[in-house]
């Protein structure tokens, strides 16, 4: 259920190679990357993974988008320049709001969640990605532009250019880019800043190709030199097996579903903030942010 | 399932086994030299930095440590190249443990 131009399809021998590439400058000393194999095939497999998993929802996606472009509200041509401008925009929003759920709600986050496993930084960790996203539901927040009118393929295609792009800020190599670009594009820094675990980070950067929603929306932070970024999660996973990684958080929520004992809390261990608890005694992003404002008497 | 999606996803596999390959032949994880105990407590500092063990013992031969905070147990296993931190109950059977992590921290 893939359009004819996939972007990310093609993107595969690209992907590869750049792997290729930064295992062997940072063999050479000639750039910071490290691999543990373990961790990397870990990345890689889940990936893989994902190929598979999606297999089995797309028909349903591709359906479901189909459906609603048939009650859309203009028609929008393909072929037309300002339509692919307007949808890049278009898109790149959704995302942000998506990856901004995906880590905010614990549902969405519950298959979000592996894709920040990895306690290394490197282009294997872009492709550590969710066997579950179907499921979670989260391409429902694409709908409102086939209702628009942008053709389901034309979504989909910017949806895959998207990805492309996201692939090459998962490196440590690229310390920063020029000023400009910084300030305007999603750039291997802020998406450290993204997948640092320490405090002042969390819940940061979301955007996908354009970092300016971050900045529009105060969720923008930036990487400082004084304190570089830890990977992983807030409690890392103790070891690589593959359905841990791609499950455990939904195995979690179903053990706190079984222990609720009001409507409340059942809406809270599904669709609060990760880490929330009925008595407020585990720590969420926010907490453990006022607990480092706290101990450093910084703002972050 | 048609003879492209099957090619793509025997492509991808093949792949995902070289570039492992690739990464192992590499040798380029993060420095892990055995815990002494700055190290172990800078490391359970980042993870716990509101806790302040009053003791910390290395074990698993510098691949592991446990510190004492009361009647919790700040524990630190090797993952690959990495480690992992766990906030659990205090056992005096923690120290000297073998094989380590203690059964049922890891999870």
């Amino acid at each position: 259920m893939k359009p004819d131009f996939d972007p990310v399809t093609l993107a595969v021998p690209f992907f590869v190679l750049a792997v290729v590439l930064e295992i062997i400058l940072g063999r050479f000393g000639k750039a910071k990357a490290a691999y543990e194999p373990k961790d990397a095939a870990t990345s890689l497999l889940m990936g893989f993974g994902s190929t598979i998993a999606g297999l089995f929802t797309a028909g349903l996606i591709f359906t479901t988008s189909l459906w609603v472009y048939q009650h859309r509200l203009f028609d929008i041509p393909m072929t037309a320049i300002w339509a692919w401008v307007l949808i890049f925009f278009l898109e790149d929003l959704t995302y942000y709001w998506f990856h901004r759920l995906a880590h905010e709600r614990r549902f969405w986050w519950a298959s979000h969640v592996n894709h920040h496993s990895s306690q290394h930084y490197n282009l294997t960790t872009a492709l550590r990605q969710t066997w579950t996203g179907g499921v979670a539901g989260t391409w429902l927040l694409w709908l409102p532009l086939s209702f628009i009118g942008f053709p389901p393929a034309m979504v989909a295609i910017q949806k895959g250019f998207s990805l492309v792009y996201q692939f090459w800020i998962h490196t440590e190599v690229i310390k920063r880019m020029p000023r400009w670009f910084e300030a305007v594009f999603n750039t291997p820094s802020h998406h450290r800043v993204h997948h640092a675990r320490n405090a002042r980070y969390l819940d940061a950067n979301y955007a996908g190709v354009l970092i300016i929603w971050d900045r529009m929306f105060g969720t923008f932070t930036p990487e400082t030199d004084e304190e570089p970024p830890r990977y992983g999660l807030v409690r890392n996973l103790g070891g690589f097996n593959l359905f841990h990684v791609a499950f455990h958080e939904w195995i979690g929520i179903g053990k706190d579903l079984l222990k609720a004992r009001s409507l409340r809390e059942v809406t809270g261990y599904l669709f609060g903030p990760p880490g929330w608890s009925p008595d407020g005694s585990r720590d969420t992003s926010a907490t453990l942010k006022a607990k480092w404002r706290a101990r450093t008497g910084q703002d972050g | 399932m048609n003879k492209a999606l099957l090619v793509e996803l025997l492509g991808s596999a093949g792949a995902v086994a070289a570039l492992v390959a690739i990464a192992w032949w590499a040798r380029i994880p993060r420095p892990t030299p055995p815990l002494d105990e700055a190290t172990a407590r800078s490391l359970l500092a980042d993870d716990f930095p509101d806790i302040h063990p009053d003791q910390i013992w290395i074990a698993d031969e510098g691949r592991g440590a446990v510190a004492r905070a009361g009647d919790r147990a700040l524990v630190l296993f090797r993952l690959g190249d990495g480690y992992v931190a766990r906030l659990v109950a205090w056992r005096d059977d923690y120290v000297g443990a073998a094989p380590w992590p203690p059964k049922g921290v890891r999870a």
